[in-house]
């Protein structure tokens, strides 16, 4: 099965990144390029299988991303994975306090994406 | 008369208990001679072997179990080697993933280098590439002035409080590393460090377009979840050597012939206004 996936990150390398990647593991990707853009690819897309939104952003940050979302509702079934670069966990904590259902550091591996797809939606989910 | 008679009914009466009796005895071994020949049939399935091909016919079992024996010692041998082969592919497997998301990285960072003729747009590319793609929390990208040949900073990432600028060519590791031309990788772990000493980076890639060095880029601490360089790390520097450098030499061209172009275009508008104006003079 296709999985959509739904990528909110400013930087145009991390999309082009997230489409390489992503595409090999059979995967449709929409790129957003601040919270406010993903809000409205959501609403255009709401059959994506899960967002993978990055923290420092312009316009709308990562983490007010996740909390317009768990406020918004009828989003509340896609998993939303934070992308943190500075390593801080106090960033991923305060995601996951928001309600997102896992975190990524960057650099990261394919596989850490293929992985962290599989348990969040899983094929027969 | 009637003594005669009874001797003769005794005498009948003695035959008939006989062969009563006889009758019995055939009957018990007609029985005996059942089970004996159950038994000697029973006997004649047990030792089938028994007869004189009995030799022969266990060398022919004897036989079959070592045909069978080394039947399956192939087979044991064959799973052994496809185990071998299954394990040889994965490990193939996870090297040719390895290296597909090597060249994905390698693609992307290129990719985007030369997706822009614009400087500023260039530099911020290299630092995404860097801090992204590579995992670098601070770091800076130097641009050799050529007239006074000293390196100076054009953008950096997370350098706090910011270092001087200008590094004299030939000067320290960065200095040294721009003037030979070859990459400088401090030794040890590259997370031994605690903080950021400016004047010993971990890395210093000098930008290379064929054998003309043009700049550098300088890492100084790594993010803190990066524990040590990759392979693709290696590749990535290695490519940035190259394909930054000549991004922001292209994109400086381009930028400088821009300016060009507009103070020649300035020029020659003012040059034909005035020339207008001339005209427009000469004709009251």
């Amino acid at each position: 099965m296709l999985k959509k996936v739904l990528v909110v990150d400013d930087s145009n390398l991390i999309h082009q990144m997230y489409k390489m990647v992503l595409m090999r593991y059979r995967c449709a990707v929409v790129h957003a390029q601040n919270g406010q853009e993903g809000m409205d690819k959501l609403a255009q897309n709401p059959d994506v299988n899960v967002v993978f939104v990055d923290i420092n952003m312009p316009v709308m940050n990562g983490l007010d991303f996740v909390k317009k979302v768990k406020e918004t509702g009828g989003y509340d079934h896609i998993p939303i994975v934070i992308v943190s670069t500075e390593g801080k966990d106090e960033d991923a904590e305060r995601g996951l306090a928001l309600g997102a259902s896992g975190y990524v550091k960057k650099p990261f591996q394919p596989s850490e994406l293929h992985a962290l797809i599989d348990s969040l939606c899983p094929a027969n989910g | 008369m009637e003594k005669e008679n009874k001797t003769i009914s005794q005498k009948v009466e003695d035959f008939l208990h006989v062969f009563k009796k006889g009758e019995e005895f055939t009957q018990e071994l007609l029985k005996e001679n059942e089970k004996l020949r159950y038994r000697v049939l029973q006997l004649e399935e047990t030792t089938k072997f028994s007869g004189p091909d009995r030799y022969a016919k266990l060398n022919a079992i004897e036989e079959r179990m070592r045909f069978l024996e080394e039947q399956n010692k192939e087979l044991l041998e064959r799973y052994r080697q496809v185990e071998e082969e299954n394990k040889d592919f994965a490990g193939r497997y996870i090297e040719v993933e390895s290296e597909n998301n090597n060249l994905a990285n390698l693609y992307v960072a290129s990719y985007q280098l030369h997706s822009t003729l614009d400087f500023s747009e260039s530099l911020k590319i290299i630092l995404e590439i860097v801090m992204n793609l590579i995992g670098a929390e601070a770091f800076s990208i130097m641009l050799l002035d050529e007239k006074t040949n000293e390196l100076t900073i054009v953008a950096q990432e997370g350098m706090e409080p910011e270092p001087r600028t200008g590094i004299r060519l030939g000067a320290g590791n960065i200095g040294d590393a721009v003037k030979n031309g070859t990459a400088y990788y401090r030794e040890g772990t590259p997370t031994d460090t605690k903080g950021v000493d400016y004047t010993h980076p971990l890395v210093c890639i000098p930008l290379k377009i064929k054998e003309h060095v043009i700049g550098a880029i300088v890492v100084y601490k790594l993010l803190i979840q990066k524990e040590s360089y990759t392979d693709v790390d290696y590749e990535l520097f290695s490519m940035l050597a190259g394909h930054a450098a000549t991004a922001l030499f292209s994109s400086r061209l381009y930028s400088q012939s821009e300016r060009k172009l507009t103070t020649i275009q300035s020029f020659l508008d003012l040059l034909k206004q005035g020339n207008d104006g001339q005209q427009q003079a000469a004709c009251r």
